[in-house]
This record gives C-alpha cells, sequence and structure tokens, in this order.
C-alpha cells in the first residue's frame, strides 16, 4: 500500500534562552493510507509536536515530512493551509469550536475556506456529518449548550467537511468520561473502516489497543512500534 | 454560510464593544457632514446673496472694503458718504445700465430694540426683479414699505400707519414686501429723499449700487467711475473675496478642529480592532488549523471593521443631517459675516462622501490589525491552549 505519511529524520527543536529542547529527535515513521494508528507517549514526550507536524500546522527544523506525497518544508503558508484544508481534518482535545457559530456552522467552517463547491452544497454535507455523528437533532444550538461528548462528536464532523484523506485526532477522548469515549472510538473506528487514514494521540491505552498500530514515543525519540 | 457572515457574527459577540466604536465613528462623520455642509452650503449662500442683490458694483466712499462689502449685503450705518452728485455722474457713465443710490441707518429706541432703515429709489426695482410687493410702491414722502419680517414683528399691513418716537414721524404703509430670505425682510424702507430729510443727510448717500448687465463691462465702467472724486469701487466678485477672506480664518480652525476629532477617531477605531485582535488570538490560530488561509483571517477582521465604519457613517451622515439644521442658528452666531439665506442644506452629494469618507476611516484603521490578524500562525491556538 501507499504510505500517505512518510517521515524521515524528522527533528523539531525548541529554544528557551539558551537551553535547545528536542521535542521530536530524528523520527522516522510511515503510516500507510486507511490505516488507524496510535501515538502514544508520556506528558512531553513530543506526541503532540509530532501530530503538528503531520498536520501541516508547524514545520520540522530538519528532516522530511511528506503528507500525501508533498514534503511540507517545501511549501508555502498557502500551500500548507491548503493542505491543512483539504487533506486533514483535525479533532482537538478542547474541541475548538467557536462560541457565535450554531453546530451546523461549526461543521461548516472549513468548507467556508475552501473555495470549492457551492454553498447548499457544503451545508447539506455539514447535515450529513451530523447525522453521522448522531447529532442532527443538536443542529442549531451553539457550543455553550452542548456536553462535552457532543461537542467532540461536532468537532469530528467538522474535520471530515472537506473530505479529508488523513484524520488528525489529538487527545480525542481526553476530556470526556468513558461512555462518551466511547462513542467518539466508535466512530473514530467507523470512518476507518470506510477507508479513512485516522491518527490519534492518545493517553487512553485502552482507545490505543484498539488500533492497528501503536507508535510510543519517548523524549522527543520513536520507540518500538 | 461565508467570510461575512462569519465576520457578522464575530461583531455581534462584542455587541457594546461595536456600538460604541459605532458611536465615535458617527460623532465624527456627523461633524465632517456639519462642516463641509457648512462650507458648501455659506459659499452657495453667499453666492446667491450677491446674485440677488443684483449688485454688480458698490461705489462708496474710501474706506475699509470689508465693511462696503457688509454694507451692501446686510445694510448698516457708516460715517462717511458719498456726495448725492456722483449718482447722477455715474448715471452719465456709458454701459451702466442701472445706477440707484442708498441712504442707510439704524435707530435703536429706548428699550434697545434697534430698527434698520434704507433710503431707495424707483431704480432699485430694476437692482431686485425678484421682489413681490403686496400692496404699492412709494405713493409720495409719507409712504413706508416694510419687509416681510420688520412688517410682522411690528404688526402692521398695507393701508396701516406706523409712527417712528425716534424721529418723531408717522408713515403709511404703501407696501409690505414678501419674504425674500434675506436681509430686506428685516428693513424699512423710504423714498430716497424723505430718508435724507429724517437723517438730515441732504444730498448724501451711503453708497450706490451699479448693475452694468453684460459681466464683461464691469471693468471697464468700474475704471471710469474710479476716475470720479472721493469714490471707492468694490466689484460684487471682490466683496465676495473679501467676505470669504475674513471668514476663512473661522473655516480654517473648524476644519483643523475636525481634523484632529478624525485622527482621534481613527485611533480609537484601529485600537478597539487590535484588541479585539488580540482577544481572538486562539480562535483566528483555530481557524488557520482547519485550513483558513491568511487572507481569509485578514477578511474578517478587516470586513468587522468596514461594518462598523458603515455603520457608523450611516448614523453620522443621517445624524449630521438632522443635527445641521440646528448648527445653522449657532455657526450664524459665531461668524463675522453670515449670509441670510439658509447656509446648511441637505446635500446627497455631501451625504454619500461623509459615507464613504466613514469607509476609509475603516480602510486606515482596519488594515493593521487586519495585517497581523493575518500573521497568527495556526501554533498560536495550540500554544495558547
Amino acid at each position: 500500500m501507499n504510505n500517505i505519511i512518510e517521515l524521515k529524520q524528522v527533528v523539531k527543536l525548541y529554544e528557551r534562552g539558551s537551553e535547545k529542547i528536542h521535542a521530536v529527535d530524528r523520527v522516522n515513521l510511515s503510516i500507510e493510507q486507511g490505516e488507524f494508528v496510535a501515538i502514544v507517549g508520556p506528558s512531553g514526550s513530543g506526541k503532540s509536536t509530532l501530530l503538528n507536524l503531520i498536520g501541516c500546522v508547524d514545520i520540522p527544523t530538519s528532516g522530511t515530512v511528506k503528507v500525501d506525497g508533498l514534503a511540507t518544508q517545501a511549501l508555502k503558508e498557502k500551500e500548507l493551509a491548503k493542505i491543512r484544508n483539504t487533506k486533514i481534518g483535525f479533532v482537538f482535545q478542547q474541541f475548538f469550536l467557536l462560541p457565535t457559530l450554531t453546530a451546523l456552522e461549526n461543521v461548516t467552517l472549513p468548507a467556508v475556506f475552501s473555495r470549492n463547491g457551492h454553498r447548499t452544497k457544503k451545508t447539506n454535507r455539514a447535515k450529513e456529518l451530523l447525522d453521522l455523528v448522531g447529532l442532527t437533532d443538536r443542529a442549531n444550538h451553539l457550543p455553550s449548550e452542548l456536553s462535552g461528548g457532543e461537542m467532540q462528536r461536532i468537532a469530528i464532523a467538522r474535520a471530515l467537511i472537506n473530505s479529508p484523506k488523513i484524520l488528525l485526532a489529538d487527545e480525542p477522548t481526553g476530556n470526556l468520561d468513558s461512555a462518551n469515549a466511547e462513542i467518539v472510538y466508535n466512530i473514530l473506528d467507523k470512518l476507518h473502516k470506510d477507508g479513512l487514514t485516522v491518527i490519534a494521540v492518545t493517553h487512553n491505552l485502552e482507545l490505543a489497543n484498539k488500533t492497528q498500530k501503536i507508535f510510543k514515543l519517548k523524549d522527543g525519540k520513536m520507540m518500538d512500534e | 454560510m461565508n467570510i461575512i457572515t462569519l465576520s457578522l457574527k464575530s461583531l455581534k459577540r462584542k455587541r457594546t464593544r461595536a456600538a460604541l466604536t459605532i458611536i465615535g465613528v458617527a460623532v465624527a462623520t456627523a461633524a465632517l457632514f456639519s462642516l463641509v455642509s457648512f462650507s458648501v452650503g455659506y459659499d452657495r449662500a453667499l453666492k446667491k446673496e450677491m446674485q440677488d442683490s443684483g449688485l454688480q458694483m458698490l461705489v462708496s466712499t474710501e474706506g475699509c472694503p470689508t465693511e462696503a462689502a457688509s454694507l451692501a449685503l446686510h445694510g448698516g450705518e457708516i460715517t462717511k458718504y458719498v456726495d448725492e452728485k456722483r449718482l447722477t455722474e455715474v448715471r452719465s457713465i456709458q454701459g451702466v445700465h442701472v445706477a440707484t443710490g442708498m441712504l442707510m441707518f439704524s435707530l435703536t429706541e429706548e428699550g434697545g430694540k434697534t430698527s434698520l432703515f434704507s433710503g431707495i429709489d424707483d431704480e432699485i426695482r430694476k437692482l431686485k426683479p425678484y421682489w413681490k410687493l403686496k400692496g404699492s410702491w412709494f405713493k409720495d414722502g409719507s409712504s413706508i414699505i416694510l419687509g416681510a419680517e420688520a412688517a410682522k414683528v411690528e404688526e402692521r399691513t398695507v393701508g396701516d400707519k406706523i409712527y417712528f418716537p425716534g424721529f418723531d414721524r408717522e408713515f403709511n404703509v404703501a407696501g409690505v414686501l414678501q419674504r425674500t430670505g434675506t436681509e430686506d425682510d428685516g428693513f424699512f424702507f423710504l423714498p430716497l429723499k424723505t430718508a435724507q430729510e429724517v437723517f438730515h443727510k441732504q444730498g448724501k448717500l451711503t453708497a450706490i449700487g451699479v448693475n452694468v448687465g453684460d459681466p464683461g463691462r464691469i471693468e471697464k465702467v468700474k475704471e471710469q467711475i474710479e476716475e470720479l472724486p472721493d469714490v471707492y469701487v468694490l466689484t460684487a466678485d471682490q466683496m465676495m473675496g473679501q467676505i470669504l477672506k475674513l471668514v476663512g480664518s473661522s473655516k480654517t480652525l473648524m476644519f483643523a478642529v475636525l481634523a484632529i476629532a478624525l485622527i482621534i477617531s481613527i485611533v480609537g477605531v484601529l485600537n478597539t480592532v487590535l484588541m479585539s485582535v488580540m482577544e481572538m488570538v486562539k480562535e483566528f490560530g483555530y481557524m488557520r488549523c482547519v485550513g483558513a488561509a491568511g487572507i481569509d483571517v485578514f477578511k474578517i477582521v478587516f470586513l468587522e471593521t468596514i461594518t462598523v465604519c458603515l455603520i457608523g457613517g450611516i448614523a453620522g451622515a443621517l445624524g449630521g443631517s438632522v443635527l445641521s439644521s440646528f448648527a445653522d442658528s449657532f455657526i450664524r452666531s459665531v461668524l463675522p459675516y453670515a449670509p441670510a439665506g439658509k447656509m446648511i442644506e441637505f446635500n446627497p452629494v455631501i451625504f454619500v462622501m461623509s459615507i464613504f469618507f466613514a469607509i476609509i476611516l475603516g480602510i486606515i484603521a482596519g488594515v493593521y490589525p487586519s495585517i497581523k490578524a493575518s500573521k497568527i500562525s495556526p501554533m498560536e491556538a495550540i500554544r495558547n491552549e
């Protein structure tokens, strides 16, 4: 199968005063299209930094990150934004829903930034996704009127609006109780079974163990698979 | 949903701040609308007053040209007089179409009430063809014609008698002028000979009003009149120039104050939008995470600023239109010379221009915060979290 994500000797270095911190240190990683993988490790091990590099939110200090065949460090910000918009869906631990937008509008948001497609088509797609995550009846509710589990399901629906090839989830169940965590996992699993590449950063070993592959990080370095 | 909706939703969230910014922009726009309306209206009213007066030249004795200009338009009393012989001489100059003598006097009575009198001859009717008279022209030396406002104040009409204790004379009201919107409305008009007798100025005139018909002849006729002894000739253009020069410094001061108000307004809007951008770093960063390009974030902030300024501009221009009618009497009281007609009238061009100005204000104030917002990296959303 094709590698949709490929990292070679990736380093991410942060400088804090005179101190240099290797958040990610010479990491090599390959993920095939359609895989469901988990990245695990203790706090500060560089999991989220690695996810940000894969998600084109950040660029490496050295090494190569290829997303769907495109080396991200060679791209301009505008092109990175396009990849984030069209190829990647991002789910955050803190949901990041805009408080002034309804659930339906939050789901539609990434589509607003994509130049393709008619407005009605985008809204219809957002409704389909709300149905997929079981929140059709909450379409016109504001985030302040939703529970944590509902907000995360909205965030997943939002990540799927532009039909991405990759879904990145940073601690998707971190703020949820076990019942809601189970619902979120089931949605991610269904999406993977439908052919989506799902990469989840998690502390939740129960979730990690259900994925196809687990990558372990420690002090920015990749441990055994 | 689109970028405009996003921008409006963001604005809706900051209602109080947006309302205060709108008020600031509205006040600046209203001030601009009123002052530009006044400036344009003043020049127009002055020009109209000049045209309505029918005067192309004013012949007086040597003195302050501004005083002469004011005299020609508003009437008044000056201590130097032109010899009445000059009137005959001016009339005999080739090219003079109309020459009319005027003797102006003011009389303050015991209660402090001041009445303005003007001694006029028949020729003045050729200079003021727009005069519409109720009743008749002077029938004899004891006739008087009242301006519309004077008749109203004195509660007199055609056929009534009017007594002036200041010079102990009673007159028969032969006619009342219909309202002209000029200073003429407040005058008591007497036959020239009667005025000279009443005010003990036989053979004297305050000024001679001259019309030459074709404006091309003004300079040539002026040169000929200037050859007469003890006269000073002022053309209508010179009179207007003198008045505009006098009022110019007041206008400059007003526009300087306006410029300061506008700068404050721009800085105010800029500060508000910048604060808003700072508060929304996380949200903009998040939008970048889900694929918003820098230009998308720029558009959201910029549209928000333009919307605030547009609403403020429309409110300000509307408010200015209403308030400027009240401002007319205030401005009149502080200016050294104000034409009698309405100075501030609704002008759609100025209305649109004021709104356009508010948009320009928004563009100036919005560019920097919008650029700043567009440069927020997606990492900032995550980092702040």
